[in-house]
């Protein structure tokens, strides 16, 4: 009940957010960008994408998880947003959102993934920055333990790591 | 018995059910396990190891190479910033920390070829970390080393991979061999379920067939049970433990009136208990209830009273049980209707009580009625006596003798009557003494020859054991017996010959006496008849000498009383036999009593009494009559009392030489009466006294004695028993007059032995003939003694005819009688008037008494001669 009605406060806050967004348009990032958004959006702050710094992206709403993974060892406190929180900042309505890493590595995610409790895009692990090495700069998780559905080979697969760029696909 | 069956079954069935259900659980626990299993190692392949770990491998070959090219990128373009270089780097180390930390990789990371390659790998990446760290000129500087170190490490990545990807394939052939093993045990143990549940199913349907089989069975019997029910005579009512009634047949409706549906559901006790009795049943059923204590359940039957709907009290048989039923104990209860059985007893049980009532009123009647007869019977035959016989003509004589020897008859029938009521009413006493059962048997022979040789008969006794000298029992009883046998057998035997054997068969204990004629015979039909009362049928023994027909009743009731028995045996022609087993030693712990010992008194003994003053108490007018005839002829003086009070007035006023005291009378009775004289201090309280009475038994002998009396006088009274027993009891007075006679010997009426030498030694008619002339002369003697009594000359005349007539007495055996004569004989010439009268009285009494033990004996006929 109390998750309810937090989760209840955040959708009123992010409405109320996204209102204020929409009449001033997505800031210029100031910082290094971690992540640009290309595609199917209906805010940028740069021609046809939106690009991310650190601040931008925990002005959406930094929230944080616990889970283990199997690219881990241990328990990893993950901070970053939900991919939820993003799809809605951005106004996307496509269909899927194909995620691609410093390595080229890329992969479809599905925008039925990006729902409360879905997939996550962190942007720290155990209280710092992850860098290229750590799998930075963002990094595509699910909640694993709390939700095991998502323990299968194919929410691994979308779990994409060293992510830097999304195209939203029609 | 199908309860019992069910029972076992159940127990059975139980078992075995619990170790199905145990294995069947069993299986498909261990096939959960199993499944469960599978399902981990299922999931294992599609989650953990799902990860494509050959994808991982080349992939990180492929970043090695991608590190390579930015490599020689960056050499061959010195302008060129080294990020590139330095992101290629970082994603290999990525790389290289993933298979560092993932757990998917720790089993690979135990293989020792991957180990020590990622080890080196490890290596290489932590020395040029700093390298990477360092601003591009330093890194620039160190390009050439970097660009060794990458082949290095891209061979060691190299190898890595094909020693992961060896050992990936061979872990995934093991889990690949596992799961199919698991899955075979899962198809292996639920093919043995199936077959289980197949053997259990078959099992069941077995038993379902069983049970439907039990059912059936059950229904039929049932049926019939209910059949056998509905159909029952009795009653047949069910109730359950608080009484209620749940089943009624049909016979119930009858006996009770209550239908069935009236009857269903209703508290038994308030139908058919009669309400007095229905605490009695609550206290009942609560004992049985409590303590199991039953009293009717299951005892059988008992009988009780039980009411219907009309409220009437029937008895009823009744037999209750209890069984179990599904709702509980029930009560079976079976009843029958009784009343009609129950009318029926009581009527027999009526009938048969009035029956015995009135055989003891006719066995009271038979008694009283002899005894009523006895009492006049002795009246007549005592005044007989009476008769001056002497001064009657022939005729009269005649007819006075046809008139004693038919009252005499009558006597003896009453008597006979008197004797069979009294020994079926165990009255009559046996008086055993020692005694010598030959002589008896040989005086049997003598006294009876005469009358056998009258129908031609020869009788004979076979040589008897010299044991039987002394013997033990009733002689008077034995010689009945013996005569009325005997002289049944004369009665059928023409020409023949009687046998009187005597045998021993068990020493003394058993004596067995026969009787063996050679007479007509007796039917088979008939033998058994013949020992019945009054049996009168022609030509039967049972018509005994007395003519009563109950001569045999009697012999058979005195050998019974005697402790044997009498039976008979015949051929229908040959003639008959007749047998008499006793016991003739002395029955253990009894006091043989020796003959003269016992305190009778001497029968034969007679004396001269002085002229005495005599009461007599007696209710009956011809017995006071006659007696007091008897007594003044005797010289004595009689007063009279009426009964027992008037007896003892008249004892305690005046002195009375002797009394004679009636026992039964109205009013006081003899012995009350003889009690308070001797109580009393009149002048008579110490004179004797006489009981007179019909019959006296031992006991009544010792009773009378006790009452202070003296002697005992049989009625009916005659001159001689009257003389006998005045003689006994004036003792005293006979001792001196008779201090020159043998008092030791006495002299016998008849002598039997010398008559039956006579008569062998005599033809019947010889002595017939001097029997008729001696009865003759005696006769006119007895007559004419008074006549010669006038004269002195005459006396001496007597004394010689008195001399005369002994001696012909003393020929034909007649020893009392010639004492007498010759009593006579000496005191004829001088002896006072009185005294001389008083020997022509005795003589006058003796003479008849000698010719009828004379004819008694059988040896000489009289029929020819007048009596005097």
């Amino acid at each position: 009940m109390r998750g309810m009605h937090m989760l209840c406060g955040a959708v009123m806050a992010l409405i109320v957010w996204t209102g204020a967004a929409l009449a001033s348009d997505l800031p210029a990032p100031e910082g290094p960008v971690l992540l640009h958004v290309t595609g199917e959006i209906s805010v940028t702050n740069q021609d046809g994408a939106a690009a991310f710094d650190l601040d931008l992206l925990r002005g959406i709403g930094a929230q944080t998880i616990e889970t283990t993974t199997i690219w881990t060892d241990g328990v990893q406190t993950f901070e970053g947003v939900p991919l939820h929180d993003l799809t809605k900042a951005l106004g996307i309505t496509g269909s899927a959102l194909r995620a691609t890493a410093v390595n080229d590595y890329a992969v479809d995610i599905p925008l039925a993934d990006a729902v409360p409790g879905g997939a996550f895009l962190a942007f720290a692990r155990n209280g710092r920055p992850m860098s290229v090495r750590d799998k930075g700069p963002l990094w595509v998780i699910y909640p694993y333990d709390s939700a095991p559905r998502y323990q299968a080979e194919i929410y691994y697969a979308r779990s994409i790591w060293q992510l830097d760029r999304i195209e939203v696909l029609p | 018995m199908q309860r019992k069956i069910d029972i076992i079954f159940n127990d059975n069935g139980l078992v075995r059910r619990g170790l199905t259900g145990f294995v069947v659980s069993l299986f498909i626990s261990t096939i959960a396990v199993l499944v469960m299993d599978a399902r981990a190692q299922m999931a294992r392949l599609e989650t953990a190891s799902s990860d494509n770990i050959q994808w991982v491998l080349s992939q990180t070959e492929t970043e090695i190479v991608g590190l390579k090219i930015a490599m020689y990128e960056a050499r061959l373009a010195e302008t060129l910033d080294l990020d590139e270089l330095r992101l290629r780097f970082d994603i290999f180390y990525s790389r290289i920390e993933t298979l560092k930390n993932s757990p998917v990789f720790d089993e690979m990371r135990q293989d020792p070829e991957v180990r020590s390659a990622l080890t080196e790998i490890e290596a290489f990446l932590a020395e040029w970390v700093p390298a990477i760290d360092s601003p591009d000129p330093q890194f620039r500087a160190v390009l050439p080393e970097f660009a060794v170190d990458i082949d290095a490490a891209h061979r060691t990545s190299r190898e890595m991979a094909l020693a992961g990807i060896e050992f990936f394939s061979r872990t995934s052939d093991l889990r690949r061999t596992s799961v199919s093993r698991t899955l075979f045990n899962i198809a292996v143990l639920t093919v043995a379920l199936v077959v289980l549940l197949l053997m259990v199913a078959i099992a069941l349907l077995r038993l379902a067939r069983q049970r439907e089989r039990s059912a059936t069975e059950n229904r039929l019997t049932r049926e019939r049970m209910e059949t056998i029910i509905s159909t029952s005579l009795d009653a047949v009512i069910v109730t359950n433990r608080s009484g209620v009634i749940e089943e009624y047949n049909g016979a119930a409706e009858r006996i009770f009136g209550y239908s069935r549906d009236e009857a269903i559901g209703q508290q038994m006790a308030d139908l058919i208990i009669p309400p007095q009795f229905r605490d009695m049943h609550h206290a009942g059923m609560k004992r049985y209830t409590e303590h199991g204590e039953a009293r009717l359940i299951g005892k059988g039957i008992a009988q009780l009273e039980a009411t219907g709907k009309d409220g009437k009290l029937f008895p009823v048989d009744i037999s209750l049980a209890s069984a179990q039923s599904p709702g509980g104990e029930i009560f079976i209860g079976f009843m029958r209707d009784i009343s009609d059985r129950v009318q029926a007893e009581q009527a027999l049980k009526r009938a048969r009580d009035r029956a015995i009532e009135g055989e003891k009123h006719k066995a009271e009647l038979l008694a009283v009625m002899s005894h009523e007869m006895r009492t006049p019977l002795n009246g007549l035959l005592g005044t007989l006596d009476l008769f001056e016989t002497d001064s009657l003509n022939p005729k009269q004589r005649r007819h006075l003798r046809i008139i004693r020897n038919s009252g005499k008859l009558l006597l003896a029938h009453v008597n006979d009557v008197l004797d069979i009521s009294r020994l079926d009413a165990g009255k009559m006493s046996m008086r055993k003494t020692r005694f010598d059962l030959i002589a008896l048997l040989t005086e049997i022979i003598e006294s009876q020859s005469g009358r056998a040789a009258q129908n031609g008969n020869r009788l004979v006794l076979s040589p008897p054991s010299p044991a039987l000298h002394e013997v033990y029992s009733d002689p008077d009883r034995i010689r009945q017996i013996m005569l009325n046998l005997v002289g049944n057998a004369i009665k059928f035997t023409k020409d023949g010959t009687i046998t009187i054997e005597a045998e021993c068969q068990n020493g003394l204990n058993e004596v067995e006496l026969r009787v063996i004629d050679t007479g007509v015979g007796i039917e088979e039909a008939d033998l058994e008849r013949i020992f019945g009362d009054f049996v009168t049928i022609d030509n039967s023994y049972g018509r005994s000498n007395t003519g009563t027909g109950l001569g045999l009743g009697i012999s058979s009731r005195l050998a019974s009383a005697l402790g044997g028995m009498l039976g008979a045996e015949s051929e229908p022609g040959d003639g008959s036999l007749f047998w008499m087993r006793l016991p003739l030693a002395p029955a253990p712990g009894e006091t043989p009593q020796i003959d003269s010992a016992a305190p009778t008194p001497d029968p034969d003994l007679e004396i001269d009494l002085p002229p005495l003053q005599i009461l007599m108490v007696e209710d009956n007018e011809v017995n006071r009559m006659v007696a007091r005839e008897m007594l003044e002829r005797l010289g004595h003086s009689v007063t009279e009392a009426y009964d027992g009070a008037e007896g003892v007035e008249r004892a305690n006023r005046e002195e009375y030489d002797l009394i004679l005291m009636d026992i039964s009378m109205p009013g006081m009775d003899g012995l009350t009466a003889a009690r308070l004289i001797r109580s009393g201090d009149g002048p008579s309280a110490d004179v004797p006294i006489i009981a007179t009475t019909a019959h006296a038994l031992p006991e009544e002998v010792v009773a009378f004695r006790a009452a202070g009396m003296n002697d005992v006088l049989i009625k009916p009274i005659n001159g001689a028993a009257i003389r006998r027993v005045l003689g006994s009891v004036f003792m005293e007075f006979a001792q001196d007059a008779q201090a020159d006679d043998d008092p030791g010997a006495p002299v016998p009426l008849l002598n039997h032995t010398h008559l039956a030498e006579l008569s062998a030694d005599l033809p019947s008619d010889r002595l017939e003939a001097a029997l008729r002339t001696f009865a003759t002369e005696m006769t006119t003697f007895v007559a004419e003694i008074r006549l010669m009594l006038e004269t002195d000359a005459d006396r001496a005349a007597m004394a010689a005819e008195a001399h005369r007539m002994a001696g012909s007495a003393g020929v034909f055996g007649a020893e009392r009688l010639t004492e007498l004569l010759r009593e006579l004989q000496t005191m004829a010439p001088d002896a006072p008037l009185d005294a001389l009268l008083a020997k022509r009285r005795e003589l006058n009494a003796l003479w008849p008494e000698t010719l009828s033990e004379i004819e008694r004996s059988g040896h000489v006929s009289l029929a020819n001669l007048e009596a005097p």
